[in-house]
């Protein structure tokens, strides 16, 4: 494309070529579309000297006009004219057959239709086409030469060229919105996977996650929901404008649309406008509790890999925000999708982590079992055999007193080995949980599990106390299920007050006849060790049933059970 | 070059042309009809009103039913186009007037032309909507 001044047939003044050249500049010089756009209709006035300068911009069908920018009208009638219908009558004409339209009464026209209501009354009327990359864009409008002339040759010269002189400046400042924003994108995908893959908390990386998506999208709300094991969806990060925003954090997307969504793999953008009836929108609630007017635009992308959907990203806009969401739409997903591969190399990332850790722990207790427990058993046979021959009272004593102390040794060892090969990120509760389901089985029924108190954090409950815990249940269940007969058995581990209770109770067949004492013994052993106590209750035989508690100190930095003090 | 106007990033922004709705029933059709409405509504650069009428007298779990069902055929028919803006409506009633209310102002309605209710509906519309009609007949599916 190129300023056709050349081709300017008449002769004029050089105050004319001024004028436009001073117009093209204007034009060019600013790199907001919205802006670009109020600019040409000005300088276009002040050009050819029109009283009203509008210009229309074409809908995607061509057949009318979806925006409206005008110059000279008062703020009221501006208003006016942005409640009408765009491009009817003479407006019309151009958008069919674009091409430069001069008329001295536009009233006159066998298209014109007459002026709607608040619409001032114009006269004399000058169009031109303004085309961008060889498209029509839209068209610009004059009416009303000052002086009640009409315009000119010479003005519809000068108005084309500037149409061409606006093609460009409206094409420089659609690329640099673009590049702008290609830009933005792609540092959010940056930074993105970088927090994903790198973040030690993925809480973290996540909300970092909706943050990009949200300023990248210049959007007012950003929230990811990710499925869970169960398909169950669950927001588990959210920014936005609002402070409200951050709320919905663990809510989980129960309506079942939200998973049809998420299946299809295929992004949504909802519309809705001030005054439609919310009821039956599936965003309006989410934009409510977050703090947005139910109105407006929303969309919600899947987060796909492969041929599944981890969850949905939900970015929403104000209502007046339509070519924003427009734009956003494709990187949005792809956005979308990129995050939900890196949360998969991430997850798998932190899989292998834990495998190598497994696998060291379990290379060092082997070599614990192997090496160091075998040569202490030895050196405990040693020992006791050179006790039997050993003359002195004193040293024989002393001698029985190492080989228990090695005895007690290999005791703590097995229990460090066998601590090494448990996962170390599952919370004590879930353990318990696990513990008594698997008694399942041998029980014919699954114990009831209570939990109160703090059992998860490790000042109260510490690795070695942990694991009498898990030792203690075990064994008292495993008495139950070997002896007791029992329909039911209730296990209940309360933490209160620095003291940590296990009660476990049974409807069996009691204590008394069964003589069940070696695995008490042990539970006994346990609470000695910590300075606690076991109790079992069991009434008349008639009555039946069982109950042991055994309570013991909450740990405070305390060291393996048989403290040596 | 023959990429449209929305390819290139011209804003598709709902003319003032009002939207495009799509009458959908429960009735096995529905995503043809949704389809044909994704079509019009790219041409227009309009917004796309999916508007399920769901028959009175229905109970909640039948209702719930048919919503998720028609909403599954709107979500199919979307399929690969990305930014065109939509909302989901749900209206209990008469299909017929339900339907020329709510298309007063819109940009076109698209209605399946079946046997039986589908075609009266669409019979009705042709004839009394303010807006232009396409029908969708069952050959589309």
């Amino acid at each position: 494309m190129q300023l056709n001044l050349t081709g300017l047939s008449m002769p004029r003044s050089s105050h004319a070529v001024t004028t436009l050249l001073n117009a093209v500049l204007a034009v060019g010089s600013g790199l907001d579309l919205s802006e670009v756009l109020t600019r040409i209709v000005r300088s276009a006035c002040d050009l050819v000297g029109a009283r009203y300068g509008a210009l229309g911009v074409l809908r995607p069908d061509g057949e009318g006009l979806m925006e409206f920018v005008t110059s000279g009208l008062t703020p009221e009638e501006a208003g006016q004219v942005a409640s009408q219908p765009f491009g009817h009558g003479v407006l019309g004409t151009l958008i069919r057959d674009p091409r430069p339209l001069r008329l001295s009464a536009v009233g006159e026209h066998p298209d014109a239709v007459g002026f709607p209501p608040g619409h001032p009354v114009m006269t004399t009327f000058l169009g031109a086409p303004i085309h961008v990359r060889g498209e029509v864009f839209g068209n610009i409008y004059l009416a009303d030469k000052v002086g009640g002339l009409e315009f000119t040759g010479e003005d519809e010269e000068l108005i084309v060229a500037l149409a061409a002189a606006a093609g460009m400046a409206i094409d420089n400042a659609r690329m640099f919105h673009m590049a702008r924003s290609g830009r933005q994108w792609s540092d959010a995908l940056r930074e993105m996977t970088q927090a994903l893959l790198y973040g030690r908390d993925q809480r973290v990386a996540l909300s970092m996650l909706v943050q990009r998506a949200q300023l990248a999208a210049e959007a007012e709300l950003a929230a990811v929901a990710l499925a869970g094991e169960d398909g169950q969806l669950i927001i588990e990060a959210s920014t936005g404008t609002d402070p409200r925003s951050r709320l919905i954090v663990g809510t989980p997307l129960a309506e079942p649309h939200w998973v049809t969504i998420l299946d299809s793999g295929e992004p949504l953008l909802l519309l809705s406008r001030e005054g439609e009836a919310v009821a039956d929108s599936l965003a309006a609630q989410l934009r409510e509790a977050s703090g947005l007017p139910p109105h407006g635009q929303t969309a919600i992308v899947p987060m796909s890999v492969g041929t599944g959907s981890l969850g949905l990203l939900v970015v929403a806009w104000g209502e007046g925000e339509s070519h924003t969401a427009y734009d956003a739409a494709e990187p949005l997903k792809q956005y979308a999708d990129l995050a939900a591969v890196t949360l998969t190399a991430a997850s798998a990332q932190r899989d292998r982590a834990r495998m190598v850790v497994l696998e060291d722990r379990e290379r060092i207790a082997r070599d614990m079992h192997d090496v160091v427990i075998q040569r202490l058993f030895a050196t405990g046979l040693g020992l006791q055999s050179a006790s039997r021959v050993a003359a002195h009272p004193y040293v024989q004593k002393r001698l029985s007193e190492a080989v228990d102390e090695l005895d007690l040794a290999i005791k703590d060892i097995r229990r460090m080995i066998f601590a090494l090969h448990q996962p170390e990120s599952q919370p004590l509760s879930e353990e318990l949980h696990d513990l008594v389901v698997s008694f399942a089985e041998p029980l014919g029924f699954t114990p009831r599990l209570t939990v109160v108190g703090p059992l998860d954090d490790p000042e109260t409950v510490d690795e070695w106390l942990r694991l009498d815990l898990l030792a203690v249940i075990r064994e008292a269940l495993s008495n139950v299920a070997r002896h007791a007969q029992a329909g039911e058995v209730d296990v209940a581990v309360v933490v209160q007050a620095d003291l940590v209770q296990v009660t476990v109770e049974d409807d069996g067949v009691g204590m008394i006849e069964t003589g069940r004492r070696s695995g008490l013994a042990n539970l006994s052993e346990r609470a000695a060790g910590r300075r606690g106590s076991l109790v079992v209750l069991s009434p008349m035989a008639v009555l039946g049933g069982t109950r042991v508690i055994w309570e013991v100190p909450a740990s405070v930095g305390a060291g393996p059970t048989g403290d040596p003090l | 070059m023959s990429t449209t106007r929305a390819q290139q990033g011209v804003p598709y922004t709902p003319g003032r042309s009002g939207d495009v709705v799509a009458g959908l029933l429960n009735d096995g059709r529905a995503e043809s009809v949704a389809k044909a409405a994704v079509t019009e509504a790219v041409r227009r650069g309009a917004r796309l009103r999916f508007v399920q009428i769901v028959e009175e007298g229905l109970s909640p779990d039948e209702r719930a039913e048919a919503d998720q069902a028609t909403f599954r055929a709107a979500v199919h028919a979307l399929r690969g186009l990305r930014g065109i803006p939509c909302r989901f409506e749900v209206v209990t009633g008469d299909p017929t007037p339900t339907l020329l209310e709510l298309t007063r102002g819109a940009a076109a309605l698209i209605v399946g032309t079946d046997e039986g209710t589908a075609r009266t509906i669409a019979r009705r519309c042709v004839a009394h909507a303010e807006c232009p009609v396409v029908t969708v007949p069952i050959s589309a599916a």
